[in-house]
């Protein structure tokens, strides 16, 4: 999930650098609100392929503890079992990855975006 | 000296007073760009953000001394501003909209070409010259004025380029988005050149993605009229053949436009490409510690 068509691409290459296979690809739009991200989710797992989730986000004007509070309660409330990796950059972007890290979900926090594509195909491979 | 855009561009807005044109202008006003008025047609003499408003570009121009505008109207009606704003004698036009008719931006290029006039965009997400003009939805704070030029036909992924050159304390001269349209308005060449000729920018930065030939064009160009290192991205080496990539242009169409193809060609002409997003600034550095 990333907000930005050429975001978009950039990620599933990164993916298919780091070994894994992009599975899909949602753009939530340049207003990534709880509501957009929570929607979002549902669509992505309604993909039975999806073995892994990398929520890439570039917060320029949106806040980014505000898009990390829209996924942890998307994640709360889609309650998928599948790992989530979410890579916050821009704005707050080191308080998105706090609130993240202490959500006592399923959600791996990266400030990389070469890790957070590595960690997500990792993950995807049940590693 | 940066390109098309400094702290002396005088600009008005097109589309003032709606929620895209008062939140971006407020941000760029912040930023410290001469936003002079707008212009929304219906409510000429109200006052906007502390600016005056008019119904016509013309008296815009009359009233401010502006020769640059940003648009925001929506796409349906996006064609009559930009001619507005031609007709006006406006020298640069920004358009940020997405979603004009690709039979609109045929008829738009061809009256931008006759008169002489600029445009960047539409469908993207503007110019800034860091620490002088934001012109555009992008994040000021992202930016540290500099020496990369960067040229993208993505949004995102010239935050990226940004983000990656401030964080390594390059900085940028100006950075351009291009748009992710079939037809836009300025193309890579026209800004490869501008950099080319400007004394700020020590290396540029090339971001593409899949479909048209644009930067193919862009690696001929580079190979017979630009001295200065350049690095480049394209994005899209996953993209499945056929499938509308989320902008207008992003599509491989017949087999034509892939990542691969692009790489090699700007390959060919001497430019360093990255094959990972994440590299863009290293590789910038790399360039410039020769």
């Amino acid at each position: 999930m990333v907000n930005g068509a050429g975001l978009a691409m950039a990620t599933m290459d990164l993916i298919k650098l780091s070994g894994g296979e992009p599975s899909n690809f949602l753009d939530v739009g340049g207003s990534a609100t709880k509501e957009r991200v929570t929607e979002a989710f549902k669509i992505i797992l309604a993909d039975p392929n999806v073995k892994a989730i990398l929520v890439n986000i570039f917060g320029g004007i949106v806040r980014c503890d505000l898009i990390a509070d829209g996924i942890i309660s998307a994640v709360a409330e889609v309650a998928t079992d599948l790992p989530v990796v979410v890579r916050l950059e821009g704005h707050n972007a080191e308080l998105g990855n706090q609130r993240l890290a202490s959500s006592g979900l399923n959600i791996l926090a990266c400030d990389s975006f070469t890790k957070a594509a590595q960690m997500a195909v990792k993950a995807s491979k049940g590693v | 000296m940066s390109i098309l855009i400094n702290k002396n561009t005088k600009v008005i807005c097109q589309g003032f007073t709606g929620a895209q044109g008062t939140l971006h202008c407020r941000q760029g006003i912040e930023y410290g760009t001469q936003i002079m008025g707008g212009v929304t047609p219906g409510k000429g003499g109200t006052m906007h953000l502390d600016r005056p408003v008019f119904d016509t570009v013309k008296q815009a121009v009359k009233s401010t001394g502006a020769d640059t505008s940003i648009i925001f109207v929506p796409a349906p009606f996006c064609k009559d501003s930009i001619l507005e704003a031609v007709d006006a004698g406006i020298k640069l036009i920004i358009t940020i909209t997405e979603g004009i008719p690709v039979i609109d931006m045929l008829m738009v290029k061809q009256v931008l070409d006759h008169h002489g006039v600029k445009m960047v965009g539409p469908n993207c997400p503007g110019v800034i010259t860091p620490g002088e003009c934001k012109l555009g939805i992008m994040p000021g704070y992202i930016h540290l004025p500099g020496q990369v030029g960067i040229v993208s036909r993505s949004g995102t992924l010239t935050y990226e380029a940004v983000n990656q050159t401030t964080a390594l304390g390059l900085g940028q001269s100006t950075c351009i988005g291009i748009g992710g349209d079939p037809i836009p308005g300025m193309s890579f060449i026209d800004v490869l050149q501008m950099f080319e000729n400007d004394d700020q920018t020590k290396a540029i930065v090339l971001v593409g993605e899949i479909g048209g030939s644009a930067e193919e064009e862009a690696a001929e160009y580079i190979k017979s009229h630009v001295r200065k290192p350049v690095v480049s991205y394209i994005a899209g080496v996953t993209a499945p053949p056929g499938k509308r990539m989320g902008h207008a242009g992003a599509i491989i169409s017949g087999g034509k436009g892939t990542a691969g193809e692009k790489f090699k060609a700007l390959e060919r002409a001497g430019v360093q490409t990255v094959r990972s997003p994440a590299e863009i600034g290293i590789a910038v550095k790399k360039c410039l510690s020769r």
